[in-house]
């Protein structure tokens, strides 16, 4: 809890980007690689805890006790959503694999949750929905994760694919997943980016409203589409996804976003999402969360309004608590419970 | 399925209004329960369940105030939605709390629609408020600047809008000639 509010970090990831994990048969994976993790390193917060040593090795395999130390020792953290992350272009185990989020949930089911991940690009659909199925009912994926657009042309896919996104979505459903969560904007590497574009989860949203569509990043530099989307439909939610990351160089942009979002979509809409561990440990982007405000001069130039600590409640831990059927006030007794009997 | 589950979703105000307060008692108590949590205590003490009872007992003087409170504030609803349609959207109520904050969100075409604090200051909230016991109007999804909405609400005043939402709604439930 960071001053009293709980905070449920809807996604961090256990990557490995390790060299032995880079794809053999892709002359490129470990250019790419070295690329993705220089971008990354930019929004990472310098310097002390919990990783001090400037030549830490962040493309490391991430195991659980690693990450334990990160997120919830190292920080106020006090649940989180394990994600997969099903970039099998230049990984062998894709980027974030499915046994790591799934030991990271396994070890701590009273903090973690497991989003599992497919993707009908890498062994075809019928291994994508077999997938959904094993991940949901036998590893406890609470959620899944999907990526749509890749590298190669070829392997890319809609989301509003009647016939090659719609059967997941339905089986997701038939196996007791309502959450779906799609990596937007952001390209890695040199992908499209209208592939990347938020507005093929319109038909999506409007075809299955018993499911919760959460898009990652602000679908950035689509901002306004995803505004429009997420505001229109009231199934779809923004993950912030490591956004507040940028506030260490760049707070006007944060301010003005963060104002247009809460003018717009609702502080309802949008969940707290720290990214790591690519994106370092999520105290300093938790206390910069804590410190925003929106200025007068957008506030009067745009109408934008303040943000106060109840969008701040609803955002860090309210929004997706009620979204994945956590009690707070429950779980923190819980967790409390655990504490003394650790400290015992 | 497209346009069934949008129907489902979006389920046209006017219907569901219309089936709470004209529809049968156990439709409408099952709604009201679900729907606001006033409605809850509502629905408890129409049900008479047992754990209501201590709650029952203290609140019995202001239970019939709450059901007709109630019940004005749906059918005020009913008639903003009468207007609102003529911009293709609805309004829906989401929570009505026992401080009187009226919860609602818009929907069709005026949800996602960067005039809805416009609507809101000159038509939905003046109309609302206008229901005895609403203290408060929170639209879920739109929130502007606290002196860039007085500003609205004062040129909105000037062109007489909130008077104009007032009357109309008030007509339309037969309160004024």
């Amino acid at each position: 809890m960071i001053d009293d509010i709980f905070i449920f970090d809807n996604v961090i990831h256990l990557s490995d980007m390790s060299t032995p994990n880079l794809r053999d048969d892709i002359p490129d994976a470990k250019a790419t690689r070295d690329r993705i993790v220089r971008q990354i390193s930019g929004l990472r917060w310098p310097g002390p805890p919990p990783r001090p040593d400037p030549d830490f090795d962040w493309t490391q395999r991430w195991e659980v006790e690693d990450m334990y130390e990160l997120v919830f020792k190292g920080s106020p953290t006090d649940m989180a959503m394990a994600q997969v992350v099903p970039m099998f272009d230049w990984f062998k185990e894709w980027e974030s694999p499915i046994t790591l989020q799934y030991a990271m949930a396994k070890a701590y089911p009273e903090r973690v949750m497991f989003c599992g991940g497919v993707d009908p690009r890498y062994r075809g659909l019928d291994d994508a929905l077999e997938q959904i199925d094993y991940q949901a009912r036998e590893m406890g994926a609470r959620s899944f994760k999907f990526y749509n657009a890749h590298e190669r042309l070829e392997d890319c896919w809609r989301c509003d694919d009647e016939k090659l996104a719609y059967p997941m979505y339905e089986r997701a459903l038939a196996a007791g997943v309502d959450v779906l969560q799609f990596h937007k904007g952001n390209p890695w590497g040199q992908q499209n980016m209208e592939k990347l574009s938020p507005v093929d989860l319109q038909a999506p949203a409007r075809d299955f409203p018993q499911i919760t569509f959460i898009v990652h990043h602000l679908a950035l530099p689509y901002f306004e589409e995803m505004v429009s989307i997420a505001a229109r439909f009231p199934n779809v939610y923004l993950s912030m996804a490591g956004y507040m990351s940028f506030y260490r160089f760049a707070p006007r942009r944060v301010q003005e976003y963060t104002g247009r979002l809460l003018q717009a979509c609702g502080a309802e809409k949008l969940l707290w999402g720290s990214e790591a561990a690519l994106a370092g440990g999520p105290t300093p982007s938790l206390e910069a969360f804590m410190s925003l405000e929106i200025p007068d001069d957008l506030r009067n130039g745009y109408g934008y309004p303040q943000i106060t600590r109840a969008d701040k409640k609803k955002i860090l831990g309210e929004n997706f608590a009620r979204l994945m059927h956590v009690d707070i006030v429950a779980k923190q007794q819980e967790l409390a419970a655990l504490g003394r009997e650790s400290r015992a | 399925m497209s346009a069934r589950s949008r129907l489902k979703r979006e389920s046209s105000l006017g219907e569901e209004v219309a089936q709470r307060l004209e529809g049968s008692p156990s439709a409408a108590r099952s709604r009201l329960k679900r729907e606001s949590s006033l409605g809850e205590e509502v629905a408890q003490r129409l049900e008479g369940s047992p754990s209501a009872a201590p709650s029952r007992l203290k609140r019995e003087s202001s239970l019939g105030e709450a059901v007709a409170w109630s019940a004005s504030l749906l059918r005020r609803i009913d008639s903003l939605n009468r207007i609102i349609r003529s911009h293709a959207g609805g309004l829906e109520l989401v929570e009505l709390t026992p401080e009187g904050e009226a919860v609602v969100r818009y929907t069709g075409m005026c949800a996602g629609c960067d005039y809805r604090p416009s609507t809101t200051a000159g038509t939905v909230e003046p109309a609302l408020l206008d229901v005895p016991g609403v203290r408060r109007v929170t639209v879920l999804g739109s929130r502007i600047d606290e002196d860039a909405l007085a500003t609205l609400r004062v040129t909105l005043r000037d062109a007489g809008a909130p008077q104009r939402a007032v009357r109309l709604t008030r007509r339309m439930e037969g309160l004024e000639p």
